[in-house]
């Protein structure tokens, strides 16, 4: 981040940006983000459909990991990351804060696997009518949710979480 | 709660558009992904032989949805074919839209629809007028086939021969209406034909208007005239029909239900007969 940005103005970005990241993480759940066409037998499914597939397809330990990978982590570190912003002014356990924040970033990383996977599919599963993968459009709203929480958190700079006595009072904080 | 406000300016800062154009598209794209989707009809059909879930529902030939699964009803009696049309082709769910199964046709008089041999079968749709429809009755013939619609006359005869369901019916060679179900008289002397009259057609047909088997050839050989072939087509010749003809003193139109005798061959002065009916 700009040094010669203020730290009120830093957060406000941060926020905004999380915002939109929860704001893309309802159709990224609702709607189909692929859909696969077998001998011209096309199915749609969203992220749960897809966990409820594997679950009932009988693989439940593959079926959790994507649970926790797709559906919980995203929630997650928003959530984290807006306990932590919303936590500044007044943080009186940086540490936590911190290493918590630290995670989040890390694992943000990892957070497009579902889209390289379905990219992945769409491109590698092509025969025509015997069996196809195309993408729905809520692998683009998830796509866009994990850019938007990464931007985000990168946007935010844990340096705040340790400045003692906040200058917060300029930023409306009694 | 401490959501940040950038007070030093008059306006918020641009950063909050990002989540409000989030917001917009997001929402535009739930309402045009959720709630247009494609609609979703149930057709039952008395039997499902060879429609599987991905068949297409077709429309004009142009695919307009397809079968997403087919479940039996509750009796056993029917299978209900769940399918979804495609958003643009909505329309075509209408109360009395009628859907039918198309198959391959082989005979010996002619092939239809040869493509679904390949491709398999589909189910056709053709729009209908009324109020948009979710459950359907699927039509078990097409409808050309169809019996339900047009003027309905009860045919005697003393054979079926070759007349069987869904032959044609002829005035002038000209098809204008199809043979229904046949049955047993009461009894038991004579067969009962349905013959089923299109209902543009069906002013043709008077109550003294004859009717006669026109399947086969009729062959006349006399000594001095040599031999006379009549067939009044060839497909007729090969699949079997009837054709009809109303004297030129044309008789008040037919009931539906009339009855009439069904001849073997025509009489000589029956195919002359040109009486002047507006059939429009």
């Amino acid at each position: 981040m700009a040094t010669d940005v203020s730290p009120g103005q830093q957060r406000a970005l941060a926020w905004s940006l999380l915002i939109a990241a929860v704001v893309w993480l309802v159709p990224a759940n609702l709607l189909p983000i692929m859909a696969v066409t077998e001998t011209g037998r096309g199915k749609a499914s969203t992220i749960a459909d897809g966990i409820w597939q594997l679950f009932e397809a009988g693989m439940p330990g593959i079926a959790i990991i994507v649970f926790i990978a797709s559906l919980l982590v995203p929630f997650f570190k928003v959530l984290v990351l807006a306990v932590i912003y919303w936590r500044v002014p007044h943080e009186n356990n940086p540490r936590i804060s911190t290493r918590a924040y630290r995670l989040v970033y890390w694992i943000g990383r990892w957070s497009m696997l579902d889209v390289f996977v379905v990219a992945l599919l769409a491109a590698v599963v092509e025969f025509g009518n015997l069996a196809r993968v195309e993408p729905g459009p809520g692998i683009l709203a998830f796509a866009l949710a994990v850019v938007l929480t990464m931007l985000s958190a990168h946007a935010f700079s844990p340096q705040q979480l340790w400045i003692q006595d906040p200058d917060g009072a300029d930023h409306g904080h009694a | 709660m401490d959501t940040p406000e950038v007070k030093h300016s008059r306006w918020p800062s641009p950063i909050w558009l990002v989540p409000l154009v989030s917001l917009l598209v997001a929402g535009w794209l739930l309402y045009d992904q959720l709630l247009q989707r494609d609609v979703q009809i149930e057709i039952t059909f008395e039997n499902g032989s060879g429609i599987k879930p991905g068949v297409d529902l077709r429309y004009r030939g142009v695919p307009v949805g397809s079968v997403d699964e087919i479940v039996l009803s509750d009796d056993l009696k029917q299978v209900s074919v769940h399918a979804s049309l495609n958003r643009d082709a909505e329309k075509l769910a209408r109360e009395k839209s009628r859907f039918w199964i198309v198959e391959p046709e082989l005979g010996i008089a002619g092939a239809r629809n040869l493509d679904t041999l390949v491709s398999g079968k589909y189910i056709a749709v053709e729009p209908g007028e009324g109020e948009p429809e979710k459950e359907f009755e699927g039509l078990e013939t097409p409808p050309e086939q169809q019996p339900n619609l047009g003027l309905k006359v009860t045919l005697v005869a003393d054979h079926l021969g070759s007349l069987k369901k869904g032959r044609k019916i002829y005035y002038r060679d000209l098809q204008v209406g199809t043979i229904g179900e046949s049955e047993l008289s009461q009894d038991g002397r004579f067969v009962e034909i349905q013959a089923i009259i299109e209902p543009k057609y069906a002013r043709l047909v008077r109550s003294n208007t004859r009717f006669w088997n026109s399947s086969g050839l009729t062959v006349d050989i006399g000594l001095f005239k040599g031999a006379e072939v009549q067939a009044s087509s060839l497909e007729n010749l090969l699949r079997g029909g009837i054709s009809f003809a109303t004297p030129p003193e044309a008789g008040p139109l037919a009931k539906a239900g009339e009855r009439f005798d069904l001849y073997k061959q025509p009489e000589d002065d029956w195919r002359e007969w040109a009486p002047i009916m507006k059939w429009k």
